[in-house]
């Protein structure tokens, strides 16, 4: 066995964000091992300081990392609507996924704000016309 | 007090750490308690022989750290989360006698704490259970490396567009529902069936794709556009069964 050295504290670390770690992140929380994919949908993220436009980076299980124009205070409540097309994923119609979650990470860029959110509920509703 | 479990100390201080032994050779469990004895901050307070004996131990006596020894789970696939369940609170120690990098990667995965060599030295043992009792988590060098691997080769399995398992008729129609938000109940009387063979079929898909749940089976499908290249061939059952039905509830916000 190779010879241990110290031990790595592993901390939470966001699943939707890139491979970085924040001090925002709960350290209490487990490691989040879920997948990301790489999806760009358009979403409306309502939060109690209104109604904001936003765009998915990539969307995981747990967590989803949005662009937007403006950051929001890292805590925040939200709840969003993703819908995933028909056309892309094979259903009669589109399917809602309707979120609700906490942003736990905020950064600001040339271009705008990036979120990293945690997904706290989800429904996946069917949208058939 | 039954011989095969052996409690050791009284329960005196709350403070300390409290351990339990898991090994099948006494030569251990003896040497580690030794080991333990002159540290003021840790406490044995069960021995066990056996699995059952853990199980017996662990009902009985709370326990921040158990030290099992991995020859004791060798063959039983859920003795780590059944430990995990039966004990939440207590963090796993795994020996083990060499390590193995799909042996190590699926002891992280199933919650153990730290793995560590049989051959460990005294003073690193109790380092370790004392940064694990911290609250972290006690993986070397390699360890790590393979664990960030394995994640890796998840992940790109996942959303790679060229491994994809073959889906039976029965399980895409499924997959078709559970992406339109059904229920369990709702899945078994559309395909005429129990909701217990939905969810033994949705265990199942899970294993196949590698997903943890219907969100992510929802953006596995959509990724790699799973449903729409089955419809494109002939006669699918996925066509046949789309007759409407009701939804989910609405996610109140």
């Amino acid at each position: 066995m190779t010879p241990v050295t110290e031990s790595i504290k592993m901390s939470a670390m966001p699943n939707s964000l890139p491979l970085r770690t924040h001090e925002a992140a709960d350290p209490a929380d487990p490691i989040r091992t879920a997948v990301r994919f790489p999806l760009h949908l358009p979403v409306i993220v309502r939060t109690e300081q209104g109604e904001f436009d936003a765009v998915t980076v990539d969307v995981s299980s747990s967590g989803v990392l949005f662009s937007m124009p403006a950051g929001l205070p890292v805590g925040s409540a939200l709840a969003w609507v993703m819908r995933l097309p028909a056309s892309l994923l094979g259903t009669p119609g589109d399917v809602a996924v309707e979120c609700a979650g906490r942003v736990i990470w905020s950064g600001r860029f040339e271009a705008g704000s990036h979120i990293g959110v945690v997904i706290d509920e989800y429904v996946l509703r069917d949208e058939v016309p | 007090m039954s011989n095969d479990v052996q409690a050791t100390t009284p329960d005196q201080e709350t403070s300390a750490i409290r351990v339990i032994l898991a090994d099948s050779q006494a030569i251990y469990r003896v040497g580690m308690r030794k080991v333990f004895a002159i540290e003021d901050d840790i406490r044995v307070v069960a021995q066990a022989e056996t699995l059952s004996n853990l199980y017996a131990a662990l009902q009985r006596f709370p326990a921040d750290i158990v030290v099992v020894e991995g020859q004791l789970l060798a063959g039983t696939i859920g003795a780590i989360p059944d430990l995990v369940r039966r004990a939440p609170d207590a963090r796993l120690i795994v020996q083990v006698v060499e390590t193995d990098e799909a042996n190590t990667v699926e002891l992280y995965r199933r919650g153990v704490r730290g793995v560590v060599s049989r051959s460990i030295s005294p003073d690193l043992l109790i380092k370790c259970i004392r940064k694990i009792a911290a609250g972290e988590t006690w993986i070397d060098n390699q360890s790590v490396s393979w664990v960030i691997e394995a994640y890796r080769s998840q992940a790109h399995s996942l959303t790679s567009p060229r491994s994809q398992p073959k889906l039976s008729p029965k399980e895409l129609t499924i997959i078709t529902c559970i992406t339109r938000g059904m229920r369990n109940k709702e899945i078994a009387y559309q395909v005429g069936t129990t909701e217990q063979v939905i969810k033994n079929y949705l265990r199942k898909i899970y294993d196949k794709l590698g997903v943890s749940d219907r969100l992510e089976l929802a953006l596995y499908c959509m990724h790699h556009q799973l449903l729409k290249q089955y419809q494109q061939e002939p006669s699918t059952p996925i066509a046949a069964n789309e007759a409407a039905v009701p939804g989910p509830p609405r996610l109140r916000m």
